[in-house]
C-alpha cells in the first residue's frame, strides 16, 4: 500500500518535472490595462523629452531620458544607440570646454573661463578639474573683494593717524552703511564699552566723513539723555562727554549739558561727603574730591574738603601721639 | 492517562528507496533542462512588489500605487523620507498620483547643481535684531513672519549651515531653492522674536556670538542659548570675541601682536561656545564681513571649516568656503527687497 502510494506520488513528481518550467506569463497579458497604458505614456513622454533636450543640446539631460527611456524597454536598440550617440556628444563637449576653459584660464579671462568649465560641469557633474578651476576662480574673486575692503580700511585707519597722505575720505560718505549701523546697534544693545570702541575706531578711521560723524555722535548723545533720566548720572555725563568728542566740532548745547551734569554731580558727591564726614573722613574726603573734580569752581566742596583733610590730619595726629612709645 | 504501547520497529523497504532516488534523478534532470525562452521582455510592465516597473543602478521606475507619496516612495527607495524633493525636482511634481509613473534617481545625479543654462546658489541670510522700532539692522517681528510665511508658502527650503558643507564639498545635492538663515551678534531678541516664529514654521537657524556680548543689556543669556540649542533648531557658532574688525591693526602692532590678538578673537568665542553650551564650532561669521588670510589660516587651524562675510549673494558649490556671500536683510526694507535676496540660481546661459 505504501509502496503503492510512494509510486504514485513519484509519478506525480516526474510529470511536474517534465512539465515547462513556469515561465513569466508575458508582460502585456500580465499588467492590467492602465499600468501599460501608463508605462506607454511614460516611454512616450521621456522619449519626447529627450529628443527636446538633444535638439536643445542638452547632451547630458538627453543621455539622461535616453537611459529611462531605454530602462522601460530594453529590447529597443535604437534608443541604445541614442543613448550612446548622447554620451558621445557628453565626451566631445567635455573635452572642447575644457580645452576653451584651461585656453581662457592661461589668457587671464576668468569670465569665459568661469562659463567654459561650468558648461562642462553642466555635462559631466563630476569633472575634477572645472570644479577646481571654478573653485579657483571664485576664491581669487572673494579674495580681492576683501582685500579691497581690507585696503580700504587700512588706508583710512592710517589717514586717521597721520600715516597717510590726505584724500578723499577712504569709505564712502554714507551715514548709513552697514559699518556703522552695526556699531550703533552693538552700542544701542548695551555693549557700551564694546560699541563705544567700534564707534571710535570709525570715526579715527573716517576723520572727514562728517555724516556718519554727526549720527553717531547723535546717538551717543541720546544715550545720554536716557541714562539721564533714569538717574544715571555718571553714565550721562561721560556719553555726553563722548558724544562731543566723536562730533569732533563744539556743540554748545551739548557743551552747556555736560557742565550742568558736572556741577549736579559735584553736588550730589558734595552731599555724600558732608553725610560721610561724621562718621568716616577718609571715605568723605574721597566723596569730596570727586565733587571738586567734577566741578573745579565747587567752593562749598572746596572748603568742606579742606576741612576734612585738616580732620584727618589732626586725626593722625592724635592717633600717632597716642601710640605708646 | 493509559502509556501508550512501544512503536513496534519500522520495516525497511528498500523499493521506495529506489523510487526516491529515481525521481531524484529525474527531477534533476528535469531542471537542468533549459526552459522554453520566453518572449523578449518588451516593455517590462509587471512589476514587483514595491511597484517597480524597471530599475538600473542610477534609476528605479515605479508605478505609484495608492497611499504612496513622495515621502513613502523616498523611504521606500532612498532609504529616508526626507530625500521626497530628490523625486519631487526630478519628476517636477508635487505630489504623487496612483497610476503615475514615477522616476527615482537612486543617487543624486548633479550635487553640485550645475546645469547647460546655469548654477544652483545657496542664499545665506543675515539678520542681526528683532524689535518693534524698524531700523536698518532691526527687523520688525511682522516683517520677520511675512519674510518666513513667503519662504514656506514658495517652496524654499530652509536648512542648517552645516548642509552647506557638504554641498560646496559635492557630497550632498540640496533642494533647488534652499535657503540658510543667521543671526549675527546675540541679541536677546533672537530668543524672543525670531525664535517662535523660526519654530512655527520648523526653519533652522544658526546664531553668530561675539562672546564679549554676553552679560550686555539686550543681549542673550546662556540660559536662553541652551533653550534655542535644545530645541534642535538653533545651533550658536562664534563671531569673535570683540566684534573688533578683524582686518585692522592697532596702531603699531607688530605682525605678532596681530597675530596673537587675531587668535584671541577666534579662540575665546570658541572655547564659550565649547564649555557653555557643548557645541563645536563649524563656521564663524566675521565681524563686519571683513576677513583676511591670517584669520582664515587661524580658522582652518582650529577646524572651523565655513566662514561667513557680508559680500551679498547666492553660494555656488565652487564658493570659496571661508568667505562665503551673505546676503543682508535690513529692517527699513520691503518684502519685496527681501525677495530680491533669494538668489538660489544664477544663470548662465548666453554668457
Amino acid at each position: 500500500m505504501r509502496v503503492r502510494g510512494c509510486l504514485a506520488c513519484c509519478g506525480a513528481l516526474l510529470l511536474a518535472a517534465c512539465a515547462e518550467a513556469p515561465v513569466q506569463p508575458p508582460p502585456a497579458a500580465a499588467a492590467p490595462g492602465p499600468t501599460r497604458q501608463a508605462v506607454d505614456a511614460a516611454i512616450a513622454d521621456h522619449r519626447q523629452k529627450a529628443q527636446r533636450h538633444g535638439e536643445a543640446g542638452d547632451h547630458a539631460a538627453a543621455a539622461r531620458e535616453w537611459q529611462i527611456v531605454l530602462l522601460l524597454a530594453p529590447g529597443d536598440n535604437a534608443v541604445r544607440a541614442q543613448l550612446e550617440a548622447a554620451r558621445s556628444a557628453i565626451r566631445q563637449g567635455v573635452r572642447d570646454n575644457l580645452q576653451a576653459g584651461n585656453a581662457a584660464l592661461r589668457g587671464g579671462d576668468a569670465d569665459r573661463a568661469m562659463a567654459a568649465m561650468l558648461r562642462v560641469l553642466a555635462l559631466d557633474p563630476e569633472n575634477a578639474e572645472a570644479a577646481k578651476a571654478l573653485r579657483d576662480i571664485d576664491r581669487q574673486r572673494l579674495s580681492r573683494i576683501q582685500a579691497g575692503r581690507a585696503t580700504r580700511a587700512g588706508q583710512s585707519s592710517a589717514a586717521a593717524t597721520g600715516r597717510a597722505a590726505p584724500g578723499p575720505p577712504a569709505i564712502a560718505e554714507a551715514g548709513d552703511s552697514y559699518d556703522i549701523e552695526q556699531r550703533i546697534e552693538m552700542f544701542g544693545a548695551g555693549d557700551l564699552a564694546g560699541g563705544l570702541r567700534e564707534l571710535r575706531a570709525y570715526v579715527d578711521a573716517n576723520p572727514r566723513n562728517d555724516a556718519a560723524r554727526q549720527r553717531i555722535a547723535a546717538v551717543v548723545y541720546e544715550r545720554s539723555q536716557e541714562a539721564e533720566q533714569k538717574g544715571a548720572w555718571e553714565d550721562a555725563l561721560m556719553l555726553c562727554e563722548q558724544a562731543a568728542s566723536l562730533r569732533g566740532k563744539p556743540v554748545p548745547e551739548w557743551t552747556a549739558r555736560a557742565q550742568a551734569l558736572r556741577k549736579t554731580l559735584s553736588e550730589q558727591y558734595f552731599e555724600r561727603g558732608v553725610q560721610a564726614y561724621r562718621t568716616d573722613v577718609a571715605s568723605a574726603i574721597r566723596l569730596l574730591e570727586t565733587s571738586v573734580r567734577y566741578d573745579p569752581g565747587n567752593r562749598k566742596a572746596q572748603a568742606k574738603l579742606q576741612e576734612a583733610r585738616a580732620a584727618d590730619e589732626k586725626l593722625k595726629r592724635i592717633e600717632r601721639e597716642a601710640k605708646p612709645r | 492517562m493509559i502509556p501508550l504501547p512501544p512503536r513496534p520497529p519500522r520495516r525497511r523497504s528498500s523499493l521506495p528507496r529506489a523510487l526516491a532516488w529515481l525521481v531524484a534523478a529525474l527531477l534533476v534532470h528535469g531542471c537542468a533542462t533549459p526552459p522554453p525562452r520566453s518572449p523578449a521582455p518588451e516593455p517590462p510592465v509587471a512589476t514587483d512588489s514595491g511597484g517597480v516597473l524597471a530599475r538600473d543602478d542610477d534609476f528605479a521606475i515605479v508605478l505609484a500605487r495608492s497611499g504612496d507619496t513622495l515621502a513613502t516612495l523616498a523611504e521606500r527607495h532612498l532609504g529616508d523620507a526626507r530625500r521626497d524633493w530628490w523625486i519631487a525636482e526630478f519628476n517636477d511634481v508635487t505630489e504623487i498620483r496612483p497610476g503615475q509613473t514615477v522616476v527615482i534617481p537612486l543617487a543624486p545625479r548633479n550635487p553640485i547643481g550645475v546645469h547647460r543654462d546655469g548654477f544652483q546658489a545657496v542664499t545665506v541670510l543675515c539678520y542681526h535684531r528683532f524689535g518693534n522700532r524698524a531700523s536698518k539692522l532691526t527687523v520688525t517681528p511682522a516683517a520677520f513672519a511675512a519674510q518666513m510665511d513667503y519662504l514656506a508658502r514658495n517652496g524654499y527650503h530652509v536648512v542648517p549651515l552645516a548642509r552647506l558643507r557638504e554641498f560646496l564639498a559635492g557630497k550632498e545635492p540640496l533642494p533647488r531653492k534652499t535657503v540658510v538663515i543667521t543671526i549675527d551678534d546675540g541679541y536677546r531678541a533672537t530668543y524672543d522674536i525670531a525664535f517662535p516664529i523660526l519654530r512655527k514654521h520648523g526653519f533652522p537657524a544658526t546664531v553668530f556670538l561675539y562672546s564679549d556680548f554676553v552679560g550686555a543689556g539686550d543681549a542673550l543669556g546662556f540660559a536662553q542659548m541652551k533653550e534655542l540649542v535644545a530645541s534642535g533648531l538653533v545651533e550658536i557658532q562664534p563671531h569673535s570675541k570683540t566684534h573688533a574688525n578683524l582686518t585692522l591693526r592697532l596702531p603699531d602692532e607688530t605682525d605678532a601682536a596681530y597675530r596673537e590678538r587675531m587668535r584671541g578673537e577666534v579662540d575665546v568665542p570658541i572655547k564659550v561656545i565649547q564649555e557653555r553650551l557643548s557645541l563645536p564650532s563649524l563656521a564663524y561669521a566675521y565681524p563686519y564681513g571683513d576677513v583676511n588670510e591670517t584669520v582664515v589660516d587661524l580658522l582652518a587651524r582650529r577646524g572651523v571649516a565655513l566662514g561667513l562675510t557680508v559680500t551679498p549673494g547666492g553660494n555656488g558649490f565652487f564658493a570659496y568656503p571661508y568667505m562665503l556671500r551673505r546676503s543682508m536683510v535690513f529692517g527699513n526694507e520691503d518684502l519685496d527687497s527681501f525677495k530680491a535676496r533669494l538668489v538660489t540660481f544664477v544663470r548662465t546661459a548666453g554668457r
